[in-house]
């Protein structure tokens, strides 16, 4: 019985796939390599065409797939993917001297037209992530608010990318409500959702660990709290009673927890040099209890949900 | 579709199958779907009970305090809360006491350590002795599977750490003498390839003793990461050149052990020794090309292969997928340090592509074609 088991696993298919990956992978690493032996004596052109070429080739093959094939999806993505090497070797070779952000900027611009004719989510995605990786890059070197300091540059970056990920997120829960046979309903939304929380968590622990026995800014962090607990009502409310997803609720509960267990270690006050073993035993049991709210509240939704 | 009480109750047994009795049935089975947590539940289920735990151990800590005087009491401590442990986890309360048992219990073994068998009093080979023995008794008192995992590759790992250094100091330097070194880590390597393959390649042992089966796999792939770091380098040889020569030998001969078992492990999951006389000449050519693939000597790349084919032919997900995470990084360590330049290496690169894609077109040919799967 077992040795049937064996013997009818798929080694055929597993051993062609295996092989072919292996083998084009090896060829592709090997024409890497050629190139990198041979960067230096490339002309600056030469260097041009074959990045410019490579994106050309991608986007002509995505287009011979056609863009409603997998494979054409695929190679768009590639093609997209491959403007950002374009747009580096020209900063290098022509020393533009622009910015990371200008770059992640221009790339995401470029590429826009692509993603908008896609109709493939991980596009979506990956325009979504150079967004993000150029609002990062942004505020470093910001001059709009004047020199930033670093608590204000984590402040700024986290609270623009909550804005600009939950608008994504608001746009995909609107886009859902039309019969889109593209559009992804599941891990996309949780990624987006993601994407949402973890600044707005980010941003809430800061304020609560920097900014809480500051005289000048203490109402920033029990402002922040507040803001933070209408913003995971408001979501709890939504993907508990108009859409039920429970991974999203589990993403919403274990950023509240987590946000939780921060405010309590704050309250008493860990950052003085000799902890008591009461501080230790009621923090322990403050977890217990956080994370143990969070699990019922979840079980009771799940429950509640398979009975309907 | 039928309900499972209609299925039974139509089955014609009816005093086996009474509606009390399928009521009950019913009622567990709902309770046990229930019990079913999804794995992202279970995630926030482990992070609080183990930061609970953590907690709780401060405050155990801090109530003694962390002294050397105190020493024997925190040892004390620890194994009173492994007992702790041990009875909890064994009760099957629930997921979240579970994990608070699990992170206790292994925070009980530190204290134990610290207590007991500190490496700053006891020479190494105790410690070693110890952590056998601890792994083995709580393989048996304590059923767990993460338990048994992390005490059985702790115990392991301290013995690859006596292994290279001896009762010297640990972490400065290997201090045995060249020929021992070299009979305990080949023994030492082939001991963990041939358990992995007595613990996974039985499935009536396959059950019980997978956490030590794992645990090896986990022992064997950081052993061969840290030869990749060159974390136990061969630095007590008074001849450089004798060093290098000590340091070839032993990786040749762990290679050509690898290779006899992916070779074994290929018998076993084509079917055993009565496929091998059917049909030799497909296990010639496997042999010869693990003998090309030895000459080579890309080392972790095999052990990459082994566990990727150990983990298909067992469908085991885990083993599998770290033989997929594993290949690449060694594959890539190997090309990137062969002794060429770049323009031969991408030749080498490109010749091994082709190589793989002919094999790839030889087996569809030759060995394949008269065979058909669903793909």
């Amino acid at each position: 019985m077992e040795l049937q088991v064996r013997r009818d696993l798929p080694w055929k298919s597993w051993l062609d796939r295996g092989l072919l990956s292996l083998g084009v992978v090896l060829i592709l690493a090997g024409i890497g390599y050629f190139f990198a032996h041979n960067w230096d004596h490339l002309t600056d052109n030469d260097k041009l065409a074959l990045s410019g070429g490579a994106v050309l080739v991608s986007f002509v093959g995505a287009t011979w797939a056609g863009l409603n094939q997998f494979l054409g999806k695929l190679l768009l993505l590639v093609a997209s993917a491959l403007v950002g090497v374009y747009i580096a070797v020209f900063g290098q070779i022509y020393q533009t001297g622009a910015d990371s952000y200008e770059l992640f900027t221009g790339w995401a611009f470029l590429i826009f037209p692509w993603v908008a004719l896609s109709r493939f989510m991980p596009l979506w995605i990956m325009w979504l992530g150079l967004l993000n990786m150029a609002l990062g890059f942004y505020w470093p070197i910001s001059s709009f608010w004047g020199a930033l300091d670093s608590w204000d540059v984590f402040r700024h970056e986290t609270i623009s990318l909550l804005l600009l990920n939950g608008l994504a997120l608001l746009l995909s829960e609107i886009a859902r409500r039309w019969p889109i046979s593209w559009f992804d309903r599941g891990w996309s939304t949780l990624i987006l959702l993601l994407a949402t929380i973890i600044p707005a968590s980010l941003e809430t622990i800061g304020e609560i660990l920097y900014t809480w026995d500051s005289s000048s800014s203490s109402k920033s962090a029990f402002i922040a709290c507040i803001c933070f607990a209408a913003f995971i009502i408001g979501l709890g409310f939504y993907y508990s009673r108009l859409r039920y997803s429970l991974p999203a609720l589990a993403i919403m509960t274990l950023s509240v927890c987590t946000v939780l267990t921060f405010l309590s270690i704050r309250f008493l006050d860990f950052d003085q040099p000799h902890l008591d073993a009461g501080i230790w035993l009621i923090a322990g049991l403050m977890v217990l209890a956080i994370f143990g709210s969070g699990v019922y509240f979840l079980r009771t939704q799940r429950l509640s949900h398979q009975q309907d | 579709m039928k309900s499972l009480k209609e299925l039974c109750l139509n089955s014609g047994n009816e005093e086996s199958f009474n509606p009390e009795r399928l009521h009950r049935l019913e009622e567990m089975l709902i309770e046990d779907h229930r019990s079913d947590l999804p794995w992202y539940l279970r995630i926030i289920i482990g992070i609080g009970a183990w930061l609970a735990a953590c907690f709780f151990l401060g405050f155990a800590i801090t109530l003694i305090g962390w002294q050397d005087e105190h020493q024997t009491t925190i040892g004390i401590i620890g194994v009173v809360l492994l007992i702790i442990a041990v009875v909890v986890g064994r009760k099957k309360v629930g997921l979240f006491f579970d994990q608070c048992a699990l992170a206790v219990s292994l925070a009980g073994q530190a204290m134990i350590y610290y207590g007991f068998v500190n490496e700053q009093y006891h020479p190494l080979a105790t410690v070693v002795i110890f952590s056998l023995v601890l792994a083995a008794v709580l393989y048996i008192a304590y059923p767990s599977f993460l338990s048994r995992l992390m005490t059985c590759f702790f115990a392991l790992q301290i013995t690859t750490l006596w292994i290279y250094a001896g009762n010297g100091e640990p972490f400065s330097g290997p201090q045995r003498m060249a020929s021992h070194l070299s009979e305990l880590v080949l023994g030492y390597w082939a001991f963990h390839l041939a358990t992995i393959c007595w613990c996974f390649l039985n499935p009536r042992r396959s059950t019980l003793f997978a956490p030590l089966g794992y645990a090896l796999i986990a022992s064997l792939t950081t052993w061969q990461v840290e030869n990749l770091s060159n974390i136990w380098s061969i630095t007590s040889m008074s001849n450089s050149y004798d060093a290098a020569m000590f340091a070839l030998a032993l990786f040749w001969a762990k290679t050509v052990l690898i290779a006899l078992t992916i070779f074994g492990v290929s018998i076993w999951a084509a079917g055993g020794l009565s496929v091998l006389r059917e049909k030799p000449l497909l296990f010639i050519g496997l042999a010869l090309t693990l003998a090309v693939l030895v000459w080579l000597g890309p080392g972790g790349v095999l052990l990459a292969l082994l566990f990727m084919l150990l983990g298909f032919s067992l469908q085991s997900r885990v083993i599998f997928i770290l033989g997929l995470i594993l290949f690449p990084i060694f594959l890539s360590n190997y090309y990137y340090n062969l002794s060429l330049d770049l323009l031969v290496k991408s030749i080498v690169l490109i010749g091994s592509g082709l190589a793989m894609l002919l094999l790839r077109t030889g087996l569809k040919r030759w060995v394949f074609a008269d065979l058909k799967e669903a793909i």
